[in-house]
């Protein structure tokens, strides 16, 4: 009798360790770090002014989010520039559907705290709040005003104004400032700004592709992939908008928002195993 | 002594919590399924409809028998519209109509009202809705979801079985991609997709049929709720030129949906709606009580209602006279 009930015993506790053998590698899903690359002329955008007036910006700060699919492949024969494979094309004027398998960003937009800002600030790119002020006021040509159309000069009130409008208590909470590593650095041969990243829970398929491009800003600093009405909404007394977000179909129609002056990966990085850190190399500039 | 007592009182607990056990079980909820109607199939096919005008669409609109306007066939045999009568579906099985226009070339309304008009009753302590403050008669409602696309993607048997319009594309990393082809989409009030109108409402959806003249679509009408009354779901279904936006689409759009099961409309149905339609709903069930439901016994939602007075500024709101 104790023999079999210490069998039993045994034979449970046996069972429940058996339990606790699944991990989570039994899934499909992986995570695959990388590097991306965009080459240093390709932080040199060009601007224009409403009086025609035209200059060069050449600072890393006017990069717009780097956007990274994972995809089943890669073709040349679809756009002007490399683009991922698409499935079939189900309505009139749209591109048929990318199908990603997975995707990240390097950067994202975040509203800068007041209504001008709207899909003009991305994350990972400032360090502090009067690097906002001073890359708008003396790159961008279009200083930051407040809500009585005085310009902000102090870091303190774009601080304040921050904290009032986003419900903030610290620095930490606003995301477009970040006073610790900024996204890219560059490259010790001064030919690339760098960023490590990483796509992660992507299923696996042997020989998908890692692509992705950057939206880099038109003449007058707007994106293509963002969307001034979504978003969060303010409402501050008699100010009501949307604070404006990305496209939610980016990855799915990338084509449909590549357009003039962004830079694009030409092949894109094959994954043969679950182990690759892939390489992105934003080399060619889309010319409309 | 003590023990005794303690004994007695349990087994009265015991027998108290079995009566109330079984009286609980006083009812099982079949109640609330509708009957199959033997008479009448659960899915059926009815072939190709014209496409109505939009001045064929007005005429519909003040037909005083829109069953038989729509029966009227042409030269090729298809009905103006339809009047489809469904049985509620056996378990387990999927009912509904289909059937087929030919595209146009530019944009056409699909439109489907089930039998009859719903509410749902406004029981507020204060602010209450006295417009639905009198309860629907929910027995008498059904409720039928659109859905449509190119017949060549229809994956179902007509008249045998419903299917959708989905289909799959195989990436070249092996994986099945289902694809939704179907082009009859609703958007909700919030603005989402794939929304369907709720029970008794019309529902509709456009289709562009831009460069796909005498391109065959079909439309599955699936039967979603059906009526507890008599099993039958009864519903008006057609397809107009143009975009519904540009039509007056409402509640009496279609007038004569509600069919009994000789094909007949019901009686004061019509009534009914052009009600609903003036926001007269209270009124409506104070002077046709037979037609709503049940009040509760305590709340006199109708008052001092004069039912002479209000049929005679609404004539077409009262029945039985």
């Amino acid at each position: 009798m104790h023999t079999s009930t210490t069998y039993t015993l045994l034979a449970s506790v046996g069972l429940l360790l058996g339990g606790c053998a699944y991990t989570e590698d039994a899934l499909n899903h992986f995570d695959f770090n990388g590097t991306v690359r965009i080459p240093v002329e390709a932080v040199q955008v060009e601007m224009r002014d409403d009086d025609n007036e035209t200059w060069t910006i050449d600072d890393p700060r006017a990069m717009g989010p780097i956007y990274m699919g994972v995809f089943p492949s890669v073709v040349d024969n679809l756009y002007d520039f490399s683009h991922p494979e698409i499935g079939p094309v189900t309505s009139d004027g749209q591109s048929g559907d990318a199908y990603p398998l997975g995707g990240n960003t390097v950067g994202r937009f975040e509203w800068g705290c007041y209504q001008q800002l709207i899909c003009q600030t991305v994350t990972g790119r400032y360090s502090s709040y009067d690097d906002v002020l001073e890359f708008f006021r003396d790159e961008v040509r279009d200083p930051i005003l407040d809500t009585n159309g005085q310009e902000v000069t102090s870091g303190i009130e774009y601080q304040e104004q921050c904290f009032e409008y986003k419900y903030a208590t610290d620095d930490y909470e606003i995301a477009f400032i970040d006073d610790g590593q900024l996204d890219f650095a560059l490259t010790s041969d001064g030919q690339y700004y760098e960023a490590e990243t990483s796509i992660p829970h992507v299923p696996f398929y042997e020989g998908m592709t890692v692509w992705g491009w950057a939206d880099m800003p038109s003449e007058g600093f707007g994106f293509t992939t963002c969307n001034s009405s979504i978003g969060e909404s303010v409402y501050y007394y008699e100010e009501q908008y949307d604070v404006g977000s990305n496209f939610s179909d980016v990855l799915n129609f990338p084509g449909t928002y590549i357009d003039h002056g962004d830079y694009v990966e030409n092949e894109g990085y094959v994954l043969t195993s679950t182990e690759d850190e892939f390489v992105l190399e934003l080399g060619f500039r889309y010319e409309d | 002594m003590k023990i005794e007592r303690f004994a007695s009182r349990s087994q009265i607990a015991l027998v108290g919590t079995v009566l109330l056990g079984l009286s609980s079980c006083d009812r099982d909820g079949r109640d609330l399924l509708p009957p199959n109607n033997e008479d009448y199939p659960a899915v059926e096919e009815y072939g190709e409809v014209q496409i109505l005008t939009s001045a064929q669409f007005d005429e519909f609109s003040a037909a005083d028998d829109q069953v038989a306007w729509c029966a009227e066939e042409d030269d090729e045999g298809r009905p103006r519209c339809l009047f489809p009568m469904l049985s509620n579906p056996e378990a387990g099985v999927t009912g509904g109509a289909t059937f087929t226009f030919e595209g146009t070339g530019s944009s056409v309304c699909v439109l489907a009202d089930p039998e009859a008009v719903f509410w749902g009753l406004s029981i507020a302590p204060s602010g209450r809705v006295d417009r639905f403050s009198y309860p629907d008669n929910y027995n008498d409602d059904g409720d039928i979801d659109l859905f449509g696309g190119l017949s060549s993607y229809y994956t179902g048997s007509p008249g045998v079985e419903l299917g959708d319009f989905k289909g799959f594309y195989t990436d070249s990393s092996g994986r099945e991609i289902e694809i939704e082809y179907a082009e009859c989409t609703q958007t909700g009030y919030l603005g989402q997709d794939d929304a369907h109108a709720g029970r008794g409402t019309v529902e509709y959806c456009d289709i562009n049929t831009d460069e796909r003249e005498g391109v065959h679509y079909t439309i599955v009408a699936q039967t979603f709720s059906v009526p507890l009354d008599d099993g039958l779901l009864s519903f008006g279904a057609m397809v107009v030129e143009g975009r519904c936006s540009q039509k007056a689409i409402d509640e009496c759009t279609v007038l004569g949906e509600s069919l009994d099961e000789d094909v007949n409309e019901r009686s004061c149905s019509r009534a009914l709606e052009l009600a609903h339609c003036n926001n007269l709903n209270l009124e409506y069930c104070c002077a046709n009580p037979e037609m709503c439901g049940e009040p509760d016994i305590d709340d006199d939602v109708c008052g001092d209602f004069d039912r002479d007075a209000f049929c005679g500024e609404h004539p077409y709101a009262c029945c039985g006279d």
